[in-house]
């Protein structure tokens, strides 16, 4: 408060030119706050505002450098010409010191380019490789001077391992590999795997370090690596969730299956036990391991059992494709999967899969998800379900074929060659299921018509819509409505709040949706009438506002982000 | 409607509602540290008559405007240097105002005068070359030939 009026250093004389100048009275935090406004990190002109800036005098230079250079992207992919000027600038020797701008970079990120400029045949030799001036660059950064780094690049190791000094402030890493022509000896893949990942998981026992892995091609023998993401730790939480994202390597002769077989599992066990020693220890557990197999394996694995369970115990969710056909495998890991609580089981064939699989599970389940699109049969029994039935929230049955058999509805009278243990509607709404508020499954017209469901229930999806389009006498909307009448009439599922039709899955051969386009989601609502009676009122909503109106759900669309951004949406009044 | 009176570096007293005197932080939290509303003028020593009137002319229009959003540092504000109109015009001062604003709305900490103070001489800078800019707002070249030669082709590659 006792700083001087502003008028008092308005009557200048020449003593310094630049007090003449009245945007330099402005105190420099200020100032910095008017050149953010200057895009930086932008094309060409429009960096060029901060670039004149800079060159303006010395304090404008100061106040600009670090704003143009925090974060520097050297993009091949998008140059023509084979050149990244801005690398060109960091590196050019008529500088008679070093380029100012290089120690303000906190987050540099590389794209060489798939082939790489140099690599293709019209590149201009003179130029120089671009893998070197990218090397000459990475060694001018100084020690801890990065908080991020995304390289695409074919040699990681070559180009910054060993060029770049320790980065601790480091919190965000990513690699994306580039195909090269350097590939990945089969003969130990597991060593060459586990000598790849410690050169990135030095940082990892930085409980907020982010490490991401895309792109990769790491061939395990008959399994693929394709993304690795380690995540920092949640608040709260000590452990740090891992994902890992697997694909089956196809590129073999199909004799000697056995051996292959048996080869995979030792594979995802190497792959997962590489990550156990990486992170140093114990804190970790497996947010979601996602395994893709072959389809044409059914013989049985001979496996050291005792070997898994250190590593399977820690998968919370798994992800399988083709299970069942890979179902000796999964016969030997489902036992040992004791913190399973989530199991989505992609493209299952064969009956009474789960009932085989899961006789006596060691883990509970909350979500059951089974797409099987060539199924016409039954997935699982009541006898498989009944161990999760007091955690289960979330069920998906799905295939693209609905004949009336996947789930029995209550008004179809069993016929007598019928199993006992068959899943029908009434068992699943019964209150043997006292968690389940989210269920997706084929039914018959008449039993939704019903209102018929469960007394928890929030979501119910109905995934045969083509049924329902042929089979209900007025529109979908209508028959939604008539479904919630009943069930507020009934008002024993306080809770339920969405009636919806259709798949976001598609279909896995085709990899299109069958028969329905569109996902309609259906709110439903109280409303007087004008004779003032309570009837009930439905409005369809999309996928991203239907997350928003029930967060807690699991599944809409997997894609789905974060919904924090809606703003306009239909009030409902519950 | 309480009101309050503020008073200028050059001792001009001014009625304002509090309403509108609190779009300055700095007049919130010493007010919020009184308790009450006071009786006696509060003395704002770095502020002169004419900047005064002007930044109050500003919080009178906006008296209503939403708080801005809490995180203060995120991206989209500061990307766009969009104004709304009548800020545009209220903006229409000579230099030596215009600075005089932001340095107030910088004391008084109101966070949004700032900003548009800030956009508004962002924009002045837009387009335009060094020289241009020395121009613009009187500044010296103070770069020995060397500093201005280094500096030039450290940037060429933002120069098409």
């Amino acid at each position: 408060m006792n700083s001087v009026p502003p008028t008092a250093v308005l009557h200048i004389g020449s003593l310094s030119p630049n007090m003449g100048s009245p945007i330099l009275r402005l105190p420099v935090e200020v100032l910095t706050q008017i050149c953010s406004y200057l895009p930086a990190n932008a094309p060409t002109p429009f960096i060029a505002d901060l670039a004149s800036i800079c060159r303006v005098n010395r304090l404008f230079h100061q106040i600009a450098t670090p704003i143009i250079y925090r974060d520097v992207h050297i993009d091949y992919v998008s140059t023509f010409g084979g050149a990244s000027k801005i690398l060109r600038c960091f590196l050019d020797s008529e500088l008679k010191h070093e380029h100012s701008g290089i120690r303000y970079i906190r987050s540099l990120r590389i794209s060489e380019g798939s082939p790489r400029p140099d690599e293709r045949e019209d590149y201009d030799r003179e130029k120089g490789g671009i893998r070197e001036d990218i090397a000459k660059l990475v060694l001018k950064i100084r020690p801890d001077q990065l908080s991020s780094l995304y390289a695409e690049t074919a040699d990681f190791r070559e180009v910054y391992q060993e060029n770049l000094g320790d980065q601790n402030n480091l919190k965000n890493l990513q690699v994306r590999y580039r195909p090269s022509n350097e590939d990945v000896p089969l003969t130990s893949p597991f060593n060459y795997w586990s000598q790849r990942i410690r050169h990135y998981t030095s940082r990892l026992t930085d409980a907020k370090f982010t490490l991401r892995l895309s792109g990769l091609t790491i061939n395990l023998d008959l399994v693929t690596v394709t993304e690795i993401d380690i995540k920092p730790m949640e608040s709260g939480s000590l452990l740090r969730p891992i994902r890992v994202k697997t694909i089956p390597t196809l590129t073999h002769s199909e004799d000697d299956a056995e051996k292959k077989l048996s080869h995979i599992v030792h594979d995802i066990q190497s792959l997962l036990f590489s990550l156990l020693s990486a992170v140093n220890g114990e804190a970790f557990y497996i947010e979601e391991l996602d395994i893709g197999f072959p389809n044409h394996y059914m013989l049985e694995p001979h496996l050291e059992r005792e070997a898994l369970t250190p590593v399977v115990g820690r998968v919370r969710k798994l992800t399988v494709w083709s299970p069942s056909r890979a179902w000796p495998m999964m016969r030997i890991v489902l036992p040992f999967t004791t913190n399973l609580t989530d199991l989505r089981l992609f493209h299952t064939v064969g009956q009474h899969f789960l009932e085989r699989q899961m006789e006596e599970p060691p883990f509970k389940l909350k979500i059951l998800y089974i797409v099987d699109p060539e199924s016409t049969g039954q997935y699982i029994s009541q006898k498989a379900l009944m161990p999760h039935a007091q955690t289960l929230e979330v069920l998906w049955l799905e295939s693209s074929d609905w004949n009336g058999h996947t789930i029995q509805a209550i008004n179809i009278p069993l016929s007598s060659n019928q199993l006992p243990n068959n899943l029908n509607w009434s068992f699943l709404i019964s209150e043997k299921f006292p968690k389940l508020r989210e269920v997706a499954v084929c039914l018959d017209v008449d039993t939704v018509e019903a209102g018929l469901v469960g007394e928890n229930f929030e979501l119910l999806r109905i995934l045969n819509e083509y049924d329902f389009q042929s089979a209900c006498k007025s529109s979908i909307n209508g028959l939604a409505e008539q479904a919630f009448n009943k069930i507020y009439e009934r008002g024993t599922s306080s809770k339920f709040r969405a009636i919806a039709f259709g798949t976001p899955n598609r279909d896995l051969s085709t990899r299109r949706r069958p028969d329905y386009e569109e996902i309609s989601i259906f709110f439903g609502r109280k409303e007087r009438d004008m004779l003032g009676r309570e009837v009930a009122r439905c409005t369809p909503v999309n996928a991203r506002q239907a997350r928003y109106m029930l967060p807690d759900t699991v599944i809409i669309e997997e894609d789905e982000r974060s919904l924090r951004s809606v703003e306009k949406w239909p009030k409902l009044n519950n | 409607m309480s009101q309050i009176i503020l008073l200028s570096s050059d001792n001009v007293e001014m009625k304002v509602d509090k309403e509108v005197a609190e779009r300055s932080i700095l007049i919130k939290n010493m007010l919020e540290d009184v308790g009450e509303t006071p009786d006696q003028a509060i003395p704002i020593p770095n502020v002169n008559e004419g900047v005064l009137r002007k930044v109050i002319e500003w919080c009178e229009h906006h008296r209503n405007d939403p708080p801005p959003p809490a995180d203060e540092d995120s991206d989209s504000r500061k990307k766009s240097t969009d104004i709304e109109e009548w800020d545009q015009k209220f903006m229409q001062v000579d230099q030596e105002m215009l600075f005089e604003i932001i340095l107030a709305a910088n004391y008084l900490d109101i966070k949004p005068l700032l900003d548009v103070g800030c956009k508004t001489v962002a924009n002045m800078i837009k387009g335009k070359s060094p020289e241009e800019i020395r121009k613009t707002f009187n500044i010296q070249n103070d770069f020995t030939p060397e500093e201005e030669d280094q500096i030039r082709r450290e940037n060429e590659w933002a120069e098409e």
